[in-house]
């Protein structure tokens, strides 16, 4: 994936648990763990939202963008 | 009406399908018998196959027609009834797991597509042997249907990984 999570790095910043983070933010565990191990395809608008209110964050402080990850090799 | 899940269709032709599975088994039983007694009825003197003979007129033409034939040609038949058999319990196996997996409520699901695809493949295999254009329409149908449940599978995946 070119586009990485930085979600663990923000929870570790502001010494968030995964399970507490999710309760906030309306998401079950499961589901922001696929965020958290950048299994997931897509994120909802709403969910970033929620993310970046809950974490105080901006969401360029969430995403990072890695030049070369194997998913451009799949959008050639 | 409920379509997948327990108490549903699925499961309904799950149940049928299970009974079919192993009434088929007892017919390939019986075509094995059956098969050897009408090819060897020479060697064994059979009086049932003299009474298959004497059935009708046009049976009787047919059946002296096929003495005339040579052995090596009459045991030909076996291995046609040995195909048919195997192909249509080889159906009934990925159609019962199709059905099993409806019935779990997986529906779009790689698996599902494999076994749909299989099954088409093996429609189109008994459809050439038996000559039946109505079996080949089917195994085309289930194609078309397969390409369908894949596009439903990927959408699910997006769908499941989507936060």
């Amino acid at each position: 994936m070119s586009i990485i999570f930085r979600l663990d790095r923000m929870m570790a910043d502001r010494k968030m648990p995964l399970n507490e983070l999710a309760r906030r933010i309306g998401l079950t565990d499961s589901n922001l763990s696929i965020l958290k191990t950048g299994k997931a395809r897509a994120v909802r608008v709403s969910t970033l939202n929620a993310l970046c209110r809950e974490l105080s964050c901006q969401p360029g402080d969430l995403l990072e963008y890695v030049p070369g990850g194997p998913e451009e090799d799949n959008d050639e | 009406m409920k379509y997948f899940g327990t108490r549903s269709l699925s499961s309904f032709m799950h149940g049928l399908l299970t009974v079919a599975w192993y009434l088929a088994w007892l017919c390939a039983a019986l075509a094995i018998v059956l098969g050897t007694v009408i090819v060897f009825h020479e060697q064994l003197g059979s009086p049932f196959s003299r009474g298959m003979a004497e059935s009708s007129r046009s049976d009787i033409r047919d059946w002296e027609r096929f003495q005339s034939l040579p052995l090596g040609v009459r045991v030909l038949i076996l291995p046609y009834f040995g195909a048919v058999m195997t192909l249509v319990l080889m159906v009934l196996r990925k159609t019962r797991s199709l059905f099993s997996n409806f019935k779990d409520e997986v529906v779009f699901d790689a698996g599902n597509v494999r076994l749909i695809r299989r099954t088409s493949k093996l429609v189109i295999a008994l459809a050439v042997l038996t000559f039946s254009a109505g079996s080949f329409l089917t195994a085309v149908i289930l194609l078309l249907i397969c390409e369908i449940l894949a596009a439903g599978t990927v959408l699910k995946e997006e769908h499941d990984l989507t936060v």
